[in-house]
């Protein structure tokens, strides 16, 4: 696709199956409209029908203010050239003073800006650059200063959750020539043409995925001619490479690398290969070159079978979906096969040639970008990882509650803790399957709930013999009148399941609701992945009101509850 | 229709986001909703890319229906 007019028609010929939907608010200094046409498209790409629109031209604070954000995303292009007309010449005319003037008021804006943006449920912005009146130049420039000053400015005073892009990376891609349309520019304030769109929609996209709950956790790799050069089966324990010295291992070491270091972020790594399993052990084992190692590593499945039934197995033995795997591999037939069989893997050939997959690796970390970090992350491995000795433990027990009972299992509940909400945040972001409700907060929205005194929110983290779960489940109760409670979101972690965790950190959250409240009402909405928790509110003994296809409606009032919680094992802490 | 015609009836239905039959000879901004300034500058982008030219700030004035614009295209083909 090399113009506008072949997105256009591209755009109206695809079918898009779309599951999600999001509303998308441009706010912007100049003229950005075919921005649209780009996002709608690649956003449909992804299942997501985006629906863009754009605030007055050069009204940014304004807009910011008055326009209802709830629910929205909100894109900023605030374009520096344009802070006044025609600043990228007059600025080096300016004295001092002038451009101190200047800077100020834009720092005052931007403040209130950010203040406003708050509601938003995504803010995306640009961060300044003067690239495209600036690359001819030798020296640095008052206007790059200026940009300099101001994206000090943004690093330091602007909210955590804004996710900063920046543009010189578009610009890149296509170069200059292809992406500043400098005639539109100086006609009409239209300054960006057919690849800096393009390009700007898909660096964008991960956080628009991320936003609908599309998120990657496991990571499989092929093994032959993707975590090393050559077949071992044939080549032999010699005849592969993966040295980072040699320009024929470099590429691989990378990837291990690569591949390693989003096992640093939480990813889960694991190996799919048509190997004989005692060949690929030797070399993890024992290869002089070898980086990645069995711990890095969740599972290996190296065997016959076919790969997609392998994915398959091992999210079942995880639990979680097959929808948030990435599966690398070189051959043809491998890719394929994936993505005709099991379509909703992300599949991703590795190039046979070095270079390309060099290249091609350093996105990677594309499909498992999140809206919030938290330090639970890199804990999951190990958590996985126990989960599978759990397993292994269970089945040397014969009745599953003496079992449960010999785990020591403790459970720390926090109640509206400030420390918690980057986490509650992600959890409401990232949790598809014991997720009543599914709704997704920001760290400002879960802000609100934990500091306002209309809501309480109940995080909880668990650990028994095997180790420390983290925070991995929360309840939002929203006192909506004086007598009458209603819980607005209740999810937890499938990592913690089927130890009964879940219905003894109910009861104490009932326990605590029946204390201000006389009744409790709560839903459960439908979704794709949901159906385990369709009927958990009846199963803690809440009557069922109202059931339709879009919602079914629970009620207890407090003297029908009861506090007989069968699962004393499970020792309470407050924190 | 002509090439030239059928061309111009596309890319308008692309950007306006209407059905190709709907564009007469005489549509303007007066009966295609999303023909406002912004649309008419994404027209145009559309048809310098498609037809490899170049209007003039003058040129846009008298750029007001389909048929206009069409003369407009074929005079810049022949320059």
């Amino acid at each position: 696709m090399d113009t506008y007019l072949e997105l256009l028609k591209a755009k109206k010929t695809a079918n898009f199956n779309s599951i999600h939907e999001l509303d998308i608010l441009v706010l912007t200094n100049i003229t950005v409209n075919p921005l649209k046409d780009y996002l709608e498209y690649q956003a449909g790409l992804e299942g997501i029908k985006a629906n863009v629109t754009f605030g007055d031209y050069d009204n940014i604070v304004q807009n910011a203010k008055d326009y209802d954000l709830e629910n929205k995303v909100v894109i900023v292009f605030w374009e520096l050239a344009n802070l006044l007309h025609g600043l990228e010449y007059k600025i080096d005319t300016f004295d001092k003073s002038q451009i101190d003037q200047l800077e100020e008021k834009v720092k005052t804006e931007l403040k209130f800006t950010f203040e406003a943006l708050n509601k938003a449920s995504l803010v995306i912005m640009n961060s300044f650059s003067a690239l495209a009146f600036t690359h001819l130049l030798t020296e640095t420039s008052a206007l790059e200063q200026l940009a300099d000053r101001l994206n000090d400015f943004c690093r330091s005073e602007a909210p955590a959750g804004i996710k900063w892009v920046n543009i010189d990376k578009c610009l890149v891609n296509g170069g200059i020539k292809n992406s500043i349309d400098y005639k539109g520019y100086l006609k009409s304030k239209w300054l960006y043409k057919h690849d800096f769109f393009d390009h700007y929609s898909k660096l964008i996209q991960p956080y628009l995925n991320a936003l609908c709950g599309k998120l990657n956790k496991l990571l499989a790799l092929d093994c032959d001619n993707t975590l090393w050069h050559g077949i071992i089966g044939e080549d032999g324990s010699d005849g592969i490479a993966m040295d980072e010295n040699t320009f024929k291992g470099q590429a691989y070491a990378a990837a291990q690398y690569r591949a390693i270091a989003l096992g640093r972020i939480g990813v889960l790594l694991a190996l799919v290969s048509k190997n004989n399993p005692e060949d690929v052990d030797a070399v993890i084992e024992s290869h002089n070159d070898i980086t990645i190692a069995d711990e890095d590593l969740v599972a290996k499945k190296v065997n016959w079978m076919p790969k997609g039934e392998n994915l398959d197995q091992l999210a079942k033995e995880l639990n979680i979906g097959l929808d948030s795997f990435v599966f690398v591999d070189d051959s043809d037939f491998e890719i394929q096969m994936m993505r005709d069989q099991y379509p909703t893997v992300t599949s991703i050939q590795a190039s046979n040639n070095s270079v390309s997959y060099y290249i091609g690796q350093m996105a990677w970390p594309n499909y498992f970008v999140q809206l919030n970090k938290s330090d639970e992350d890199a804990k999951k491995l190990v958590q996985y990882k126990q989960n599978a000795r759990r397993a292994n433990e269970a089945q040397k027990h014969e009745d599953f509650e003496s079992f449960l009972a010999d785990l020591g299992i403790q459970l720390t509940i926090y109640q509206n803790k400030e420390e918690t909400i980057p986490r509650m945040a992600q959890m409401t972001q990232k949790t598809n399957q014991f997720n009543l409700t599914t709704e997704r907060y920001t760290e400002s929205q879960i802000e609100k709930f934990v500091t306002g005194k209309q809501y309480d929110c109940f995080a909880f983290s668990t650990e028994d013999k095997f180790g420390d779960s983290g925070v991995t489940g929360l309840c939002i109760v929203d006192y909506v009148e004086e007598d009458e409670a209603v819980i607005d979101s209740l999810l937890m972690s499938c990592r913690v399941l089927g130890r009964n965790i879940e219905f003894r950190f109910m009861d104490e959250v009932l326990n605590k609701v029946f204390k201000r409240s006389k009744s409790i009402k709560a839903s459960f909405i439908p979704t794709k992945k949901n159906a385990q928790v369709a009927d958990f509110y009846g199963k803690i003994g809440m009557e069922k009101v109202e059931e339709s296809q879009k919602i079914t409606t629970y009620k207890l009032n407090k003297e029908n509850f009861n506090a007989s919680n069968p699962h004393h094992y499970i020792k309470l802490n407050y924190d | 229709m002509t090439k030239l015609e059928e061309k111009l009836t596309q890319i308008m239905s692309l950007v306006f986001e209407i059905p190709e039959d709907r564009i007469k000879e005489d549509s303007s901004p007066d009966d295609i909703e999303n023909w406002d300034s912004i649309g008419a500058i994404n027209l145009i982008t559309a048809i310098e890319e498609e037809f490899d030219i170049e209007f003039d700030d003058e040129d846009l004035l008298e750029m007001l229906n389909f048929q206009l614009i069409k003369l407009k295209v074929k005079e810049k083909l022949n320059a």
